[in-house]
């Protein structure tokens, strides 16, 4: 046992001090004179004292009155015991949803067994605790806020269900943070295999972080890198396996070619190896899909695509100090794999063949890049195909081309406090012209296409109008080219935007069945694709197919980490977390019955 | 035997002017006799012409001041040892005296037949006292502290009632009778009732 408040403690030997003190005092009595005394008992009850000292005589009173001031004070001294178990007064629980969490290293999966320990705990709630339930998911989920409803509860987590995408306990974590960073006791019970990644930004305030460790076995192969490239013998597909266990594994890996086995292989690969394969595809190879024949724990990772269409897959270096609205726009498209930089790195600048398709500078001066394509906002440089001459506040729209670079997006509304003052270099065309000088003006090369607006989204209010990612997305199809097929390639969990022309209807069909999606002002969001696998894509009588792939070392790697990296230091995973109990609510009652009972007694001899 | 009011002296002499009126009517001889006085007792009384000096010694008795100089216990031993000639000895009195039953057991042993007549107050047969007194003997000037509450005053009437059962039986034992007055009764209820019915008067 332990105490929150132990200080209070030393209120014990004052309080039983006055007490004692009021009992030497002697009472003062009233003088009567009787015509005998002999028939009075001598029967003094010290029940009120207030005179001259006197012998200290026993006193039922006297010991009830200093064993309420014991039980009172032990009360407020707070006391507390340690018992097992996984959750506090007020609990949080991160559920981590990522795809490493549906390993089968337990019993049926870690997800499933990290269900069940919540469901342990919500089971064994006491009447006053309360708990929410937080998914960690690409973007995090409260599943149930805080409160006390174990049958709602219940429900709710049974139908919770994992996913196979990439994921990170951050945002998760800082969620749960606010919800309960400000009541004392509060605790964080993070379920999960962990990770190397140190969690940034995250305070837990008052709250207790106590990371319950889901997993085994680190004994896993998984598909790393799938890709077509064009060379000197033609294009080739590059495919690499990496065993992430210790153990010696005899995996086969097949590829295969639109729908036909085009190679397989069975090989050995050590534990912490890899293995990797070139292969000749055929010149209309669309789509190129690797599965892996292996009995191991994770199966999401044993299975990859790759889609040979330029346009179908891109690469994007977003150069910014800092966009979300950039950031997010884009990352809803899903043909886009973002990086983010402040600068261009080195190895991506002049000419040649770099690692991105497109390069979007957001106020950052534009600089020559490898990439074949450029989208510059609000700030010109020499490889730009304007010339920047000043700035100019306020501009007005004043007239547009016909382009599709502008179709569906109405810049007639758009805002801008300020902007570029600009002239038009060679081979350049204005698409849009305000009262003060180009808008938005595009240039296209053989080996590289740009396009230049004249002011950045942060200084307008282009990021909150409908037209701002139909204006991404259009200036995708311009730089990157236009996707010919009807293939796509997206990470699990990944939510895109698709356009769905006016008066037509969405669904996505998987093996979990068929989902209508909501259209909002000619767009519907997906957020439904969290499982590897093969969808189909209905917008109206077209159909576009979506592979979902995981392709990530960090869920590959299925190790269960003994700790999680916090910003203010490390959490070590509890095999059996304890929890405070503090009783002073039953001491408080045992005080007022005691009180009570002096009372009663009092009265009854007064 | 001051207490009371009207007191219990006053009581207890009323009662010997009447029954010393009775005894002084019928040609008895009657021994006045205060008990604790330092005064010595006067000469025997005849006849019914001595009333007037037994009602005036009664009168000095209740203006009399003087503290007694015995307790009682004492007095009615002294009284039992003096040369006075055996016979009907009334007693009047309150009998608050933890050893007037030996007393009155060595007054019978004598030869005399003891009557006892106990007056007591309201006040002392039910007393209503509540809280922490000091209570001093009117007597004796002797104390005791107590915390008046119901243990307290039980016990009280316990103790009475065991003292009085104790004088009545000393009384009883010797050949005489007790009665139990209240100062408040007059002479006429306590004639028809109490004394009456207790045996003491016949008509």
């Amino acid at each position: 046992m332990s105490f929150q408040n132990p200080a209070a403690l030393l209120w014990l030997l004052p309080l039983w001090g006055v007490i004692i003190a009021l009992y030497l005092l002697r009472m003062r009595r009233r003088d009567v004179q009787v015509p005998a005394t002999f028939l009075w008992p001598e029967r003094v009850e010290e029940v009120r004292a207030n005179a001259l000292f006197q012998r200290l005589r026993f006193n039922w009173l006297m010991v009830l009155q200093l064993l309420a001031v014991l039980v009172l004070v032990v009360a407020l001294a707070k006391p507390q015991t340690r018992q097992a178990g996984l959750t506090g007064d007020v609990t949080v629980f991160v559920l981590d949803g990522s795809a490493s969490m549906e390993a089968t290293d337990v019993a049926p999966n870690r997800f499933a067994a990290a269900k069940d320990q919540i469901r342990q705990a919500i089971l064994g709630a006491r009447a006053g605790d309360r708990m929410a339930l937080i998914q960690a998911g690409t973007t995090p989920k409260v599943l149930f806020p805080l409160g006390n409803d174990p049958s709602r509860q219940l429900r709710i987590l049974d139908a919770t269900t994992g996913s196979d995408a990439e994921i990170s306990l951050g945002d998760s974590l800082r969620l749960a943070s606010a919800l309960v960073s400000g009541l004392d006791g509060a605790r964080i019970v993070v379920l999960s295999d962990g990770g190397d990644e140190k969690i940034a930004d995250f305070a837990a305030g008052k709250a207790s972080v106590v990371y319950r460790k889901i997993g085994a076995s680190a004994e896993n192969l998984g598909i790393t890198a799938l890709g077509v490239s064009e060379t000197g013998r033609g294009p080739q597909a590059f495919v690499a396996v990496q065993n992430f266990g210790s153990r010696q594994a005899f995996p086969a890996l097949t590829l295969k070619v639109d729908g036909k086995v085009l190679d397989s292989v069975r090989f050995s690969l050590e534990g912490g190896k890899a293995w990797a394969r070139t292969v000749a595809v055929p010149p209309e190879a669309r789509l190129v899909e690797a599965s892996l024949d292996i009995d191991d724990a994770l199966a999401a990772d044993n299975i990859a695509y790759a889609i040979q269409d330029p346009g179908a897959s891109l690469r994007v270096l977003l150069v910014t100090r800092g966009n979300l609205f950039l950031e997010r726009g884009l990352a809803l498209d899903p043909r886009v794999t973002l990086d983010k930089a402040t600068e261009v790195p080195k190895g991506e600048q002049g000419t040649g063949t770099g690692t991105y398709d497109l390069v979007v500078f957001d106020g950052t001066p534009e600089t020559p890049v490898k990439a074949r394509g450029v989208l510059t906002f609000g700030a010109a440089g020499p490889a730009s195909p304007v010339a920047a001459v000043g700035r100019v506040e306020r501009p007005r729209f004043v007239d547009r081309a016909a382009n599709p670079l502008l179709e569906g997006v109405g810049l007639e509304s758009v805002f801008v406090e300020r902007m570029e003052k600009v002239t038009r270099r060679p081979a350049a065309v204005v698409v849009a012209e305000a009262n003060q000088g180009p808008l938005v003006v595009t240039r296209s090369r053989p080996v590289k296409k740009q396009i230049y607006v004249a002011f950045t989204p942060m200084d307008s209010d282009f990021p909150l109008q409908v037209g701002f990612p139909i204006f991404l997305a259009n200036a995708l199809d311009f730089l990157g080219g236009e996707s010919k097929g009807n293939l796509l390639a997206i990470r699990p969990g990944q939510p895109f935007t698709v356009p769905v022309p006016e008066g037509q209807t969405a669904k996505l069909i998987g093996e979990r069945g068929t989902k209508d999606l909501s259209v909002k002002s000619g767009i519907a969001t997906v957020r439904d694709v969290d499982r590897v696998g093969r969808y189909r894509l209905q917008v109206g009588p077209t159909e576009k197919t979506v592979y979902a792939q995981l392709r990530s070392e960090r869920e590959s790697r299925i190790r269960p980490s003994d700790s999680l990296e916090l910003q203010a230091g490390t959490v070590q995973a509890l095999n059996s977390p304890e929890r405070f109990t503090d009783f002073w609510r039953p001491l408080l009652l045992i005080c007022l019955l005691v009180l009570s009972g002096e009372w009663w007694l009092y009265a009854r001899r007064s | 035997m001051t207490f009371g009011e009207p007191s219990k002296l006053a009581a207890v002499i009323r009662w010997a002017a009447a029954l010393g009126l009775v005894a002084l009517t019928t040609g008895d001889a009657v021994y006045p006799h205060a008990l604790g006085r330092r005064e010595r007792p006067p000469a025997p009384w005849r006849g019914r012409a001595n009333y007037p000096r037994l009602a005036r010694w009664l009168s000095e008795l209740i203006e009399d001041t003087q503290p007694t100089v015995r307790n009682l216990a004492a007095s009615v031993l002294a009284f039992a040892g003096s040369s006075t000639r055996a016979g009907l000895a009334i007693l009047l009195t309150d009998g608050l005296d933890p050893e007037l039953p030996q007393a009155v057991r060595v007054l019978a042993s004598r030869g005399n037949e003891v009557l006892l007549v106990q007056v007591l107050t309201d006040e002392e047969l039910d007393p209503d006292l509540e809280g922490d007194l000091r209570l001093i003997d009117v007597e004796n000037e002797g104390s005791v502290e107590i915390t008046a509450n119901g243990l307290a005053l039980r016990e009280y009437r316990r103790r009475l009632q065991a003292h009085n059962a104790a004088l009545r039986e000393s009384v009883r034992r010797g050949g005489g009778r007790t009665t139990l007055l209240s100062n408040r009764d007059s002479l006429e209820s306590g004639m028809r009732g109490d004394l009456k019915r207790e045996g003491w008067l016949v008509r």
